[in-house]
């Protein structure tokens, strides 16, 4: 008996690729991952120049909680 | 005593314990109370942020989804794994510094200091607490029959203990101790998922053979159209599946809340890491476990239990444990973070605002305590009465947050020119849109999710309500000021820097011009 992956049943037009799942859902299960994992990267790599705020935050935030909170001149 | 009862009660002790430690670092004012202090990192951030956002719905509704519509569920997934980031990076840094700008402490207050007007508090509060007492309700209960089911308690019994855990936790340490129990949590979250998911697919010879046999079952259930494929070129629907969870999330102020509590405005970069890294771990597992459930536990009366039933099945007896814990875990770090945001609306952004304006730090932090009290013990008694259709309404509730307010904090960072008559305006055009497609039934009749109904309306009418109301209505110029501070990165000019003022928040003096760069 001929298994799913050698048959390739009709999933509505798509053959069987990975994992044993349509095409179809394949492509969009990969692509819409890929899309937010590549979002995620970009949006790190471009934000690089945030850091020269961070001075300012950094000596500010009291333990305390104190109400002058991050920003200090 | 067996095992699964022992884990629960040990990690109950380390979550009040975490609560009591919390109580004796904080400090007692109401940034602190209500903010941590604004001294949140990345992780804690991230975390808190994820497992806020992923209720006992992650253990519950999308193991029954995956398990009645197969890889259809994964829509909701796909939107989901991407919640986090995007949040992060269309709000975070903005959100911070501008909320430290305006000298907000709380995520409605801080609409009305961008929004100046008291009615912006007045629309955006009752609103926001409506659909979050629902939305709690349902966690707690949620957490009582969750704790019932693993322990054979009485649900009544199993009610109050549930809810005293989290009204402790949250009584003693405030926002501090709910991010940090929600951190644990979060940990216990993931480990749980992936023990169970790689059980599972062991239990059913791998993720190819798996497949092979749910299509064998049903070819549908591989496709992403559903079960009977009845959502091929239902566009609106799956626009909205995709939405709730991601575009969602921007519109839910017991999330955003996170943003304010960072510790400087730069966090917001390594959380989207984290974030976009604890989804891609814990979200597709909850939905895949629920499919395979159709192959080792068919015919399940009740599909929300199939990750309940995978879990006994495929896992030893102090696995089972861990997962129940990550159960509870899930419905716990959100009905904290919800009754936490509740009490602070009810008391902050409603009795201090409209009642009982001079209040000291300490009364405020008292006031705040006694409101989630009081909250917790209605919640409570409603949870005991056994309301019928809860679970409904939090769908519903969490869609009329989305499509209420998500325009109006995206607009508040990114769109200088949006004023207080479009805000005001958007919220209630939101909520209007997102209750009447709900009650006409616009997914059946239209194709179309509510809260994509809503959420349209609500960016219409901010768009077109502010463009037609800039002259008469503008937008204050100190508050113009401090936006477009915001976008800028760089250092902050201290004398853009307000206190908080809770009696007179609309009424602080404009920044003088020429001194934006301090």
């Amino acid at each position: 008996m001929a298994t799913l992956q050698e048959s390739g049943p009709d999933y509505g037009g798509g053959a069987v690729t990975m994992f044993g799942l349509p095409m179809s859902t394949t492509v969009i299960m990969g692509v819409v991952m890929g899309f937010w994992v590549v979002y995620t990267l970009v949006f790190y790599l471009s934000t690089r120049r945030w850091v020269v705020e961070d001075a300012d935050y950094d000596d500010a935030t009291s333990v305390d909680g104190s109400d002058e909170g991050g920003v200090r001149r | 005593m067996n095992i699964e009862i022992t884990f629960l009660i040990v990690y109950f002790l380390v979550l009040l314990g975490i609560g009591a430690w919390v109580s004796r670092i904080s400090s007692s004012d109401r940034e602190g109370y209500l903010l941590g202090g604004r001294r949140l990192g990345p992780a804690v951030t991230a975390l808190r942020l994820q497992s806020t956002s992923m209720s006992g719905y992650m253990f519950l509704g999308a193991g029954g989804l995956g398990y009645s519509q197969g890889y259809y569920s994964m829509w909701y997934a796909l939107g989901d794994l991407g919640g986090g980031v995007l949040n992060l990076s269309v709000l975070g840094r903005r959100m911070r510094k501008l909320s430290q700008l305006l000298g907000s402490i709380t995520s409605i207050g801080y609409l009305e200091h961008r929004y100046p007007s008291v009615w912006t508090r007045a629309v955006a509060a009752p609103i926001a607490l409506f659909c979050m007492f629902f939305y709690v309700l349902a966690q707690l209960l949620a957490g009582g029959q969750g704790l019932a089911m693993v322990t054979g308690l009485d649900l009544d019994l199993a009610l109050v203990i549930a809810i005293g855990v989290i009204v402790g936790y949250t009584l003693m340490g405030g926002y501090l101790a709910v991010a940090y129990t929600d951190f644990v949590q979060a940990i216990i979250l993931v480990i749980g998922m992936l023990w169970i998911l790689v059980a599972t697919l062991q239990h059913v010879g791998g993720l190819t053979a798996g497949h092979e046999a749910l299509g064998a079952i049903n070819e549908n259930l591989l496709t992403m159209w559903g079960a009977d494929g009845e959502f091929a070129g239902q566009w609106g629907i799956i626009l909205g599946a995709l939405l709730v969870f991601s575009i969602g999330y921007m519109g839910w102020p017991h999330v955003n809340v996170s943003h304010m509590s960072m510790r400087r405005p730069s966090v917001a970069r390594r959380a989207g890491l984290y974030a976009t890294g604890f989804n891609l771990l814990f979200i597709p597992g909850a939905y895949l476990v629920g499919m395979m459930a159709l192959l080792i536990v068919p015919n399940l009366e009740d599909p929300e239990m199939a990750i309940f039933r995978v879990a006994e099945t495929v896992l030893p007896a102090y696995a089972v444990g861990l997962v129940m814990a990550a159960i509870m875990a899930a419905i716990m770090s959100t009905a904290d973070a919800l009754l936490l945001q509740a009490g602070t609306i009810a008391s902050q952004d409603l009795w201090g605002r409209f009642v009982q304006k001079n209040m000291s730090e300490k009364a405020s932090v008292r006031v705040s305590r006694l409101t989630i009290l009081v909250l917790a013990v209605i919640g409570l008694v409603l949870a005991m009465a056994r309301p019928p259709g809860v679970f409904d309404i939090v769908v519903f509730a969490t869609s009329v947050l989305g499509a209420a307010f998500v325009p109006a904090y995206v607009c508040a960072v990114w769109w200088k020119s949006a004023n207080t008559a479009g805000a005001i305006s958007s919220m209630l055009a939101g909520t209007a849109g997102a209750v009447s497609a709900e009650l006409m039934g616009s997914a059946d009749a239209l194709g179309v999710d509510a809260m994509v109904v809503g959420i349209l309306c609500s960016t219409a009418t901010i768009v077109v309500v502010s463009l037609a109301t800039r002259r008469i209505a503008p937008v204050p110029e100190r508050v113009r000021r401090a936006v477009e501070e915001t976008s800028r990165v760089g250092p902050v000019p201290a004398r853009l820097v307000l206190g908080e003022d809770p009696t007179l928040a609309t009424q602080r003096p404009s920044v003088e011009s020429g001194d934006a760069r301090g």
